[in-house]
């Protein structure tokens, strides 16, 4: 399956571009999440203060379905003013 | 002779030609002319100005932006009124942009006073300021910058049962705030009120913006009901350091005068990224629709 993942700030230096494609056998966001520990090390539940929007919504269920072509954001949480 | 009249007569009488950077000149209204016209009249300066923009006239002060604005675009920027909660880092550099570009009334408001960890980043925040209230700061600091901006200054906490109270009348609500929960609040009463709502937030050297207009998800996209709103961000590990409130605030002010103009494009229905570091900009996506929750808690 194929799912765009875009990244910003700190966070794309994990990835090495700000949005990439990626081509994993996953069925929810909880198997994308593995997959991209497994392939980059990075592991969103141990990295305090970032969030993880599927196509456009904030998402915390990891459990939520995937979909050929979904967009996967993660971005840090900012509160600071 | 009625008001307007005498009003249009003496901002006409007293304008002079200006020395326009392009060459030639143009037809000006210096501060010490608008202040004149005002104390003859027992008027605002901002009504004094407003009367020379209508009247093809531009005040000098605004001149250097008149030129890209225009002088509708000045004319409705005078005649707005916009909110400022939070006077800290980002509130600090708004108030000064807003007050110099000729916005017409600032609500400023703001619970905290200055502590001398703020200095680094805060404008409005000097040595001798240290304990000074910030809304007062901010008020104090427009009076010196452009006297003919109209000023409220509030030392409270916003809350979910004050909010309307200090937002009621406001053209536009800018958020300068370093809460989640009490964005979230701001943005609902924007919404209730039906004002445009601009976001801003910065940690390190990281920043986001995003205009939010009534019936738009916003921040509701990102930390809907049952999402588990958090109270803080990445600035508890890396911090705040000088250059990012600017910036940020820079882009929310742009936003402002895009949304009272009517010019350009605002950010919305997208948060803009700006990564200083590697001077990268990026826009996420927002696509919640109004009114419906975020996903529920896992």
């Amino acid at each position: 399956m194929k799912v765009t993942l875009q990244s910003v700030s700190d966070l794309r230096r994990h990835f090495g571009d700000g949005e990439i494609e990626l081509d994993v056998e996953c069925s929810t966001v909880r198997e994308l999440l593995d997959a991209i520990r497994a392939r980059y090390g990075f592991d969103i539940d141990a990295t305090p203060h970032t969030m993880l929007f599927l196509n456009g919504r904030g998402c915390v269920d990891h459990g939520a379905r995937l979909r050929e072509g979904d967009h996967v954001a993660i971005v840090p949480i900012l509160a600071a003013g | 002779m009625k008001l307007a009249a005498r009003l249009k007569e003496l901002v006409s009488g007293r304008s002079t030609d200006e020395p326009a950077p392009s060459g030639g000149t143009y037809r000006g209204l210096t501060i010490e002319a608008t202040r004149r016209i005002a104390e003859e009249l027992g008027l605002a300066a901002r009504a004094v100005e407003i009367a020379a923009l209508e009247n093809g006239i531009v005040p000098v002060r605004y001149h250097r932006g008149v030129a890209s604005i225009g002088l509708e675009g000045q004319l409705k920027l005078r005649r707005a009124k916009a909110a400022v909660v939070g006077a800290g880092g980002l509130g600090g550099t708004l108030v000064e942009i807003l007050a110099r570009f000729g916005i017409g009334a600032l609500v400023v408001i703001d619970g905290e006073t200055f502590t001398e960890d703020n200095i680094n980043r805060q404008v409005l925040c000097t040595e001798d300021g240290i304990g000074a209230g910030k809304a007062e700061a901010a008020s104090a600091r427009v009076a010196r910058v452009n006297a003919a901006v109209d000023v409220e200054a509030h030392r409270i906490y916003i809350r979910k049962d004050n909010i309307d109270l200090f937002l009621r009348g406001c053209d536009l609500v800018i958020d300068a705030l370093d809460s989640i929960p009490v964005r979230l609040i701001l943005q609902e009463a924007a919404a209730r009120l039906r004002i445009p709502f601009i976001h801003g937030a910065v940690a390190g050297f990281a920043g986001e913006v995003m205009t939010v207009m009534p019936g738009d998800a916003g921040l509701l996209a990102l930390f809907g009901p049952g999402a588990g709103v958090p109270r803080s961000g990445v600035e508890t590990e890396v911090g705040v350091p000088t250059v990012t409130p600017a910036v940020v605030a820079a882009l929310e002010a742009m936003e402002a005068v895009k949304v009272i103009t009517g010019r350009g494009t605002p950010i919305r229905n997208r948060l803009l990224c700006i990564d200083l570091d590697e001077s990268a900009v990026t826009a996420v996506r927002i696509e919640a629709p109004a009114g419906e929750a975020a996903p529920p808690e896992a």
